[in-house]
């Protein structure tokens, strides 16, 4: 007769956690106890409906890691939700009347720059990347040689804007031997994940 | 900290990302809900940094950033055990994506699957999630949840138990879809 093992030790058994000695004990059981047998499988067949409930979890877009300073910790305990965020870290932005001009889809598109001044397009190369993973506040340096210019670009807020995506403001600054440049902006991530820049005012 | 190499503040950073889809689906469970776990998940962040990053190289980075997150549940629970809402139950339809038919199926499974979980006594809740769900050894997440391996592996075993008796009288995920072929 094979001896008797209670349910701990086969969940341990199954966790892998039991020494080699308790782990042939409940193999010579199982190989003799159907009720055994069917308990464990039971086991598993929680862990499967476990790992197929919560894994998808791990391949849906995470959402832009937001502002890091200026956040009152009494009103981010109590608040909860992606709007009243939002609208406080609008307001603590720097930014805040670009933002709210933009979000109100009032903004004048006569501000777009007719023609990309030089270290433009070196923004852009670094920007999705900066504003997928950096939290507002974060200032990151980069060398881009093939533009020929080196400089930071730093994400100040995040929000989400009418569509439901999400969209941060950035500043960026940008230079060569010959000149600078600063530019501010404001990039929304679309369905695709792509950061698509919607506003942006350079000062050269 | 003093002597060590310095511990680089940007692969600091990098391992910290290349961790957020794990402490979300960790953090998920905790919550019951997704709104919830990415507050929380950036929360964990903005202490990880506040900190500087202060992980003791050659401390598993992982467990680090687990219990904090697990520290920082427990004292939000404490704060906000009253506003306790029915209706932000994680929606599955975030999760898998609206894609017909296979997306209703995967909402029922799914949902109640969570619903379980999230039915579970919390220090249970937590035990399983790292054991079962992140493959963690009781030992590893004994460490995070600041108790004996012996208490993790118990709670682990009456969670398990009690779901696995749950998925009997319900047949959840048992077969995938074949129930609900039929009624839909």
């Amino acid at each position: 007769m094979a001896a008797m093992i209670d349910p701990a030790t086969l969940v341990a058994y199954l966790d892998g956690e039991l020494g080699p000695a308790a782990a042939l004990r409940v193999e010579a059981a199982l190989a003799e106890d159907d009720g055994l047998r069917e308990r464990l499988a039971a086991l598993r067949r929680v862990d499967g409906a476990l790992s197929a409930a919560f894994d998808p979890i791990l391949d849906t877009p995470l959402p832009p890691l937001a502002l890091v300073s200026g956040r009152p910790p009494l009103a981010a305990e109590k608040s909860s939700g992606a709007g009243h965020r939002v609208g406080r870290m609008a307001l603590a932005a720097g930014l805040a009347g670009l933002i709210l001009g933009f979000a109100g889809g009032q903004f004048s598109p006569s501000l777009w720059e007719p023609s990309e001044p030089p270290g433009v397009a070196a923004i852009h190369a670094q920007l999705p990347e900066v504003l997928e993973t950096q939290l507002s506040g974060t200032t990151v340096a980069f060398n881009d040689p093939v533009q020929g210019v080196s400089g930071t670009v730093r994400p100040l807020t995040t929000f989400l804007n009418a569509d439901g995506q999400y969209c941060r403001a950035f500043e960026a600054h940008v230079s060569d031997l010959a000149s600078a440049l600063t530019s501010r902006g404001v990039a929304c991530r679309d369905a695709e994940g792509r950061w698509v820049t919607r506003v942006q005012v350079n000062a050269v | 900290m003093d002597g060590n190499e310095p511990w680089s503040q940007q692969a600091a950073w990098q391992a910290l990302l290349a961790l957020r889809p794990r402490l979300r689906r960790f953090a998920s469970g905790l919550t019951g809900s997704l709104d919830e776990a990415d507050d929380l998940v950036q929360a964990v962040y903005e202490r990880a940094v506040e900190r500087h990053l202060q992980w003791q190289p050659g401390t598993h980075f992982h467990s680090w950033v687990f219990k904090i997150a697990h520290s920082m549940w427990i004292s939000r629970q404490r704060h906000a055990s009253v506003r306790r809402g029915a209706g932000d139950a994680i929606d599955p339809d975030t999760l898998v994506g609206a894609d017909g038919e296979r997306a209703a199926h995967a909402r029922l499974a799914l949902g109640d699957m969570r619903r379980l979980v999230a039915g579970l006594p919390a220090e249970q809740r937590s035990a399983l999630m790292l054991v079962a769900v992140d493959g963690l050894s009781y030992g590893d997440a004994a460490g995070i949840l600041g108790v004996p391996a012996g208490t993790v592996a118990s709670r682990v075993a009456r969670a398990r138990l009690a779901l696995a008796e749950a998925m009997e009288g319900r047949e959840v995920e048992a077969a995938p879809g074949t129930a609900l072929a039929r009624s839909g």
